[in-house]
């Protein structure tokens, strides 16, 4: 192996993270290579060096500061829970879904019967009455209306004394 | 009911508590809260570098366990869980300060001869030479870590103190176990070309 393909594989040698037969391969190269030998150095450490960062230590007062604030906030994560919508769980939200779709299937069902008794009642007017406006509307003179036997009918009406 | 929750985390002593607290088990909570509470903190601080809102922070933390305990599923550890809260919240932080900093002139004054500077170090302080090489080195370790893209930060924060799993890394910041080790591998090269000149002075 040469330094080129060392390189991607020291972090995981110094973690011991490499098969063996791989480890010993650059192990063997380390000890021939000055620089790359230099470098698995620099990098262990640069990682050891990270242990000077602080640590915290336990703070005081934290516990009770925690007690506290979760008391304070309380009252108010109650109010909270009132208002239904913000809060609302899953399986609220499946009802009240379940719930939008049946009013919009019904508003639907309504609409299709009532336009089904506006169609039924058409179906009612017969076929002699709806020619007799057919012919109404074509006719052109009096002659022709004078032939429809309903406006007979209708003289025959205007005629009687009331 | 608790038992056949935990599944495949059966062996998972933390979730097992946190499922006895949502049950109503108080002292359970107070467990968890005794063996997180200062690794937290301490996560949260070293990601955004500031003691006081790290325990504000860390508070908020505890504070979403607590309510958001009748929601909880063992899906994952536990430390896996409350370290993801943790860390997004510290993101939110960031961003915020970032947000602040671009118009805000805090932080900023002037000295005597007119320089801008963000920091003041009073060079009259007395104190022992080594205390004083120790401070610049922690400093230094600091600003190492601090420059570093967040998530090589996450990774080398929760690998180098934390001593967290490669997968459970992976679980917290939310990527592939192989991408923990390549953010890892990239951060090493990072923090080994600014910690370069006190490594070789070891």
């Amino acid at each position: 192996m040469n330094c080129r393909e060392i390189k991607p594989f020291l972090t995981q040698f110094l973690d011991g993270e490499l098969c063996q037969e791989k480890s010993l391969e650059i192990k063997a190269h380390l000890e021939k290579c000055r620089h790359c030998s230099d470098e698995a150095v620099l990098l262990k450490e640069s990682w050891d060096l990270l242990r000077q960062d602080e640590q915290l230590a336990p703070l005081s007062g934290f516990k009770t500061d925690f007690w506290k604030r979760l008391a304070e906030e309380a009252p108010a994560l109650e109010k909270k829970k009132v208002i239904v919508f913000p809060g609302l769980k899953p399986r609220l939200a499946v009802v009240f879904s379940l719930a939008a779709v049946t009013l919009i299937c019904g508003a639907y069902v309504m609409s299709f019967l009532s336009d089904k008794g506006i169609r039924d009642l058409a179906m009612l007017i017969n076929d002699k009455d709806i020619s007799m406006l057919k012919n109404l509307d074509l006719a052109e003179d009096l002659a022709v209306i004078e032939n429809i036997p309903v406006l007979e009918e209708l003289k025959a009406m205007d005629s009687v004394e009331l | 009911m608790g038992r056949e929750e935990l599944n495949g985390f059966m062996q998972d002593a933390d979730a097992a508590l946190m499922l006895k607290f949502k049950e109503g088990d108080k002292p359970a909570f107070e467990l968890l809260l005794d063996k997180y509470q200062n690794r937290i903190i301490n996560f949260i601080y070293r990601f955004i570098g500031d003691k006081q809102e790290a325990a504000d922070i860390a508070q908020e933390v505890f504070l979403r366990v607590y309510r958001f305990a009748q929601d909880y599923t063992p899906k994952a550890k536990f430390s896996t869980w409350i370290y993801k809260i943790a860390k997004n919240l510290a993101l939110n932080e960031l961003r915020r300060k970032k947000f602040h900093r671009l118009f805000s002139l805090e932080g900023v004054f002037s000295t005597e001869d007119g320089e801008i500077s963000c920091q003041q170090i009073d060079n009259n302080q007395a104190g022992a030479r080594a205390e004083l090489e120790k401070q610049d080195l922690i400093r230094t370790v600091k600003k190492a870590i601090d420059c570093l893209p967040v998530n090589q930060k996450l990774a080398v924060i929760l690998r180098r103190y934390d001593d967290l799993p490669y997968s459970e890394i992976a679980g917290i910041i939310g990527c592939s176990e192989s991408a923990v080790k390549s953010l890892l591998n990239r951060a090493k090269e990072t923090l080994k070309e600014k910690l370069k000149f006190y490594a070789q002075r070891k």
